[in-house]
């Protein structure tokens, strides 16, 4: 198989942190209550990750 | 699987963890939305009070019986007016607004139901409970006849009762404060203080996890007591299992009965007879009126002025006695003997350490593992007396006056008897031996150790200061007996079933429609 | 490190071939790793494994340990409370064997192996996927964990016959039948 694409944990961990961000910046202008986001939403981290992992290996795969 | 995959899945989960503690914990940090939170069973956050009140009519005739049942809130009664129950209830509902706070307040509804002399005081919450996230606490106050039999059962509030006849108490946490109650009362309490002060009847207690103070109890006290410690003063009988924590008992009218484990016990002017058991603690009694049993693992004995006989078991610690009219038994594992006064002999068993009797009288009976004795008779010698020692000496001080016959034998020492008509020998490896009769002769002494054996001649002494002393009376505790005679103990019912309020009592609560009372921004306890 | 004597009779037998000696090597040479040691620091789980240069393993073993006492302790003594000695054990012999792999692989002249190959596998990013639709589904309300988590014996039943359907595979295929099948 060929080199991979892109990196998934780069990609997944980048995305987070940009989420986070805009999640944080909504939250200190009073439109979103921070905690009850984050404690319902997070795991769409590990789906987006897991995602990416297939994208990759089927990108890998199909080159 | 590579060291990044395995550092972004922990990191991922870290944060997942690291949200939902801060969702648990977000009242005490005050981090994401307001509202009720619940730490360690007491709400915490903005609050609103408002109140409620209602009463009822009781036939007269018989004895008014009331039974409360609440949760999270204080509920007090107290002797009021006869003929009539009073009811005030403080609703606290724990909502950022007044607003908001109010319209929940007027769904709790105060329920006072039942008939004839039976009342019953509690409210709706367990259904708006089981609907709503919202905490909200009840506290009631209640004015009863004086002569009302009551049955409180309250989670999570303090209970405060005074001036009825009879009472069954089940509380948890906050504790619990009993005052001048002419009858019985049956309290279990959990997680709080216990105070208890005027009982005119019987008290039985169960209490786990908090300290209690008994005081001035007519009838006789069943107490039960784990972790936590007890003061008893002035009861007429005491009967106690105790667990983990320390007894105090002083002025108890009858019997003393202890059953302790982990527990130390002292006890004053017990006027009946004291056996208490307990380990790895200390037992120290003062005037016991009758006999003393005691048995310690792990613990001491430490007894004065018992009028009756001693039986007392000890390990791993010594026993000290001190002015015992009755015949003595004590057997002493890890410990020594250290007795004064004792009028009517002693029969003792001593291992890992030394025996001191001084100022007995009567037959003396002892055997001594790796320890030295010291026998000292108040007056001539009156009694037998056997001591057996090993691996210590022996000393006998013979008081002026006494008629004894000798046979003392040393197994690796000397024998010292230097009294008239008495001989020793000396028979080489054998040890040394003396013998013969003293003053013409009389009591058997027979003394026998592995170290020196001494006789030695001295004074009468006084018995000024032998005297046992009785127990001294600390007042009969006396509670005011209510105007009607109070029915026997209450009995455990089961919980009512809700009923609503009759139409005579609807327009009492409408009189008192709810009154905000802001509690300010927080209500911290 | 620590110094060890070198024996070529010895490394020959315990080996089972014999190592191709470096020219002009010297009778007696310094192994880069101490199985002891490994296993000594290994007491604390984990610290072997990154002590032989393993991190991943010493992430795993590290996590697989505290994971388990912690399920022990929220009341879930069946099976987790078996895992804890396994996971231990299975540490301190894993972090001698490496440290011995180390030093065979010292000896025969290859350097210390790569990081493992990325995984060529879908079930790695198929599992993130699906366990963050199960927690997510159960923190918008439309599944019930705690009744599913009562199943949870299927998983083994199902890793268990993908095992067994991957041995017939493999003897199909001309493989030897013995070794496990990879994920």
């Amino acid at each position: 198989m060929s080199r991979p694409a892109f990196s998934p944990e780069g990609v997944t961990f980048g995305v987070c942190l940009v989420t986070l961000g805009v999640q944080g910046t909504l939250a200190n202008l009073g439109r979103v209550e921070l905690l009850p986001l984050l404690r319902t939403w997070w795991p769409l981290a590990l789906v987006l990750w897991g995602a990416l992992e297939l994208v990759d290996l089927w990108v890998r795969r199909s080159s | 699987m590579t060291a990044r995959k395995i550092a972004l899945l922990v990191l991922i989960v870290g944060f997942a963890a690291t949200v939902e503690t801060a969702w648990h914990v977000r009242g005490d940090v005050k981090i994401g939305p307001e509202g009720c939170r619940v730490m360690g069973g007491r709400f915490y956050g903005p609050s609103w009070g408002f109140e409620a009140a209602a009463e009822r009519a009781v036939a007269g005739g018989q004895a008014p019986r009331l039974e409360v049942e609440n949760a999270f809130g204080e509920v007090s009664v107290s002797a009021g007016a006869p003929g009539i129950v009073k009811v005030r209830l403080r609703k606290v509902v724990f909502l950022p607004t007044e607003e908001k706070a109010r319209a929940f307040a007027e769904r709790i509804e105060l329920r006072l139901t039942g008939d004839g002399p039976l009342v019953r005081v509690g409210t709706n919450r367990d259904e708006i409970g089981r609907r709503e996230e919202t905490g909200f606490e009840t506290h009631f106050e209640i004015e009863a006849p004086p002569e009302s039999v009551v049955e409180i059962r309250n989670e999570h509030g303090r209970v405060e009762l005074s001036g009825v006849a009879a009472a069954d108490v089940a509380a948890s946490f906050e504790g619990v404060s009993i005052e001048r109650v002419a009858g019985d009362v049956k309290l279990e309490a959990r997680h709080g203080e216990v105070e208890i002060d005027g009982v005119g009847g019987a008290l039985e207690l169960n209490s786990r996890h908090g300290s209690v103070s008994v005081s001035g109890v007519t009838g006789a006290s069943k107490l039960d007591v784990q972790h936590g410690d007890l003061e008893v003063r002035r009861s007429a009988g005491l009967e106690l299992d105790l667990a983990h924590g320390e007894l105090e008992a002083e002025s108890i009218g009858g019997d003393f009965v202890v059953r302790g484990q982990h527990a130390p016990v002292r006890g004053f002017d017990v006027f009946g007879r004291a056996h208490v058991e307990t380990s790895f603690g200390d037992v120290r009694l003062e005037r016991v009126g009758g006999e003393l049993y005691a048995r310690v693992q792990h613990g001491g004995v430490t007894a004065s002025d018992v009028t009756g006989a001693a039986n007392v078991e000890a390990s791993h610690g010594g026993v000290t006695l001190e002015r015992v009219a009755g015949p003595v038994e004590a057997v002493v594992q890890h410990g020594g003997v250290e007795a004064r006064g004792l009028a009517r002999g002693a029969r003792v068993r001593v291992s890992g350490s030394d025996v001191t009797l001084d100022g007995f009288s009567g037959p003396i009976g002892l055997e001594v593992d790796r320890g030295s004795v010291r026998l000292a008779p108040g007056s001539p010698l009156d009694g037998e007396v056997v001591a057996r020692a090993t691996h210590g000496d022996l000393r006998l001080e013979v008081p002026e006056g006494s008629r004894f016959e000798l046979e003392a034998e040393s197994v690796r020492g000397r024998v010292d008897a230097p009294l008239e008509g008495l001989t020793s020998e000396d028979e080489g490896h054998k040890g040394q031996r003396a013998s013969g009769r003293h003053a013409g002769g009389g009591v058997s002494v027979r003394l026998k150790a592995d170290g020196d054996v001494t006789l030695e001649s001295r004074p009468v002494r006084s018995r000024d200061g032998w005297a046992v002393a009785r127990p001294r009376a600390g007042g009969k505790p006396t509670v005011e007996a209510p105007a009607v005679a109070a029915s026997p103990t209450p009995k455990a019912t089961p919980r009512p079933t809700p009923t609503p309020a009759s139409p005579a009592e609807a327009p009492a609560a409408a009189k008192h429609p709810p009154q905000a009372t802001p509690d300010g921004t927080s209500t911290k306890r | 490190m620590s110094s060890q004597s070198f024996d070529p009779q010895s490394a020959a037998s315990s080996a089972g071939a014999p190592p191709a000696l470096p020219p002009g090597s010297a009778p007696y040479v310094r192994l880069p790793k101490s199985p002891g040691l490994a296993a000594f620091l290994s007491l604390f789980p984990g610290l072997g494994q990154v002590y032989n240069g393993r991190i991943a393993r010493a992430f795993v073993f590290f996590f697989a340990w505290v994971g388990s006492i912690y399920l022990t302790a929220s009341g879930h003594e069946f099976p987790f409370a078996f895992a804890i000695p396994f996971v231990y054990l299975f540490n301190i012999i894993d972090a001698w064997k490496g440290a011995t792999a180390a030093n065979a692989r010292f000896l025969g002249g290859r350097s210390e192996p790569e990081e493992q190959p990325e995984i060529e596998s879908p079930v790695w990013g198929g599992s993130l996927a699906l366990f963050g639709v199960v927690i997510l589904f159960n923190n918008l309300g439309w599944l019930d964990l705690d009744r599913l988590a009562r199943w949870w014996p299927l998983l083994l039943i199902a890793v268990g016959g993908y095992f067994v359907y991957a041995s017939f595979r493999a003897r199909k295929a001309g493989g030897t039948g013995d070794e496990p099948p990879r994920l």
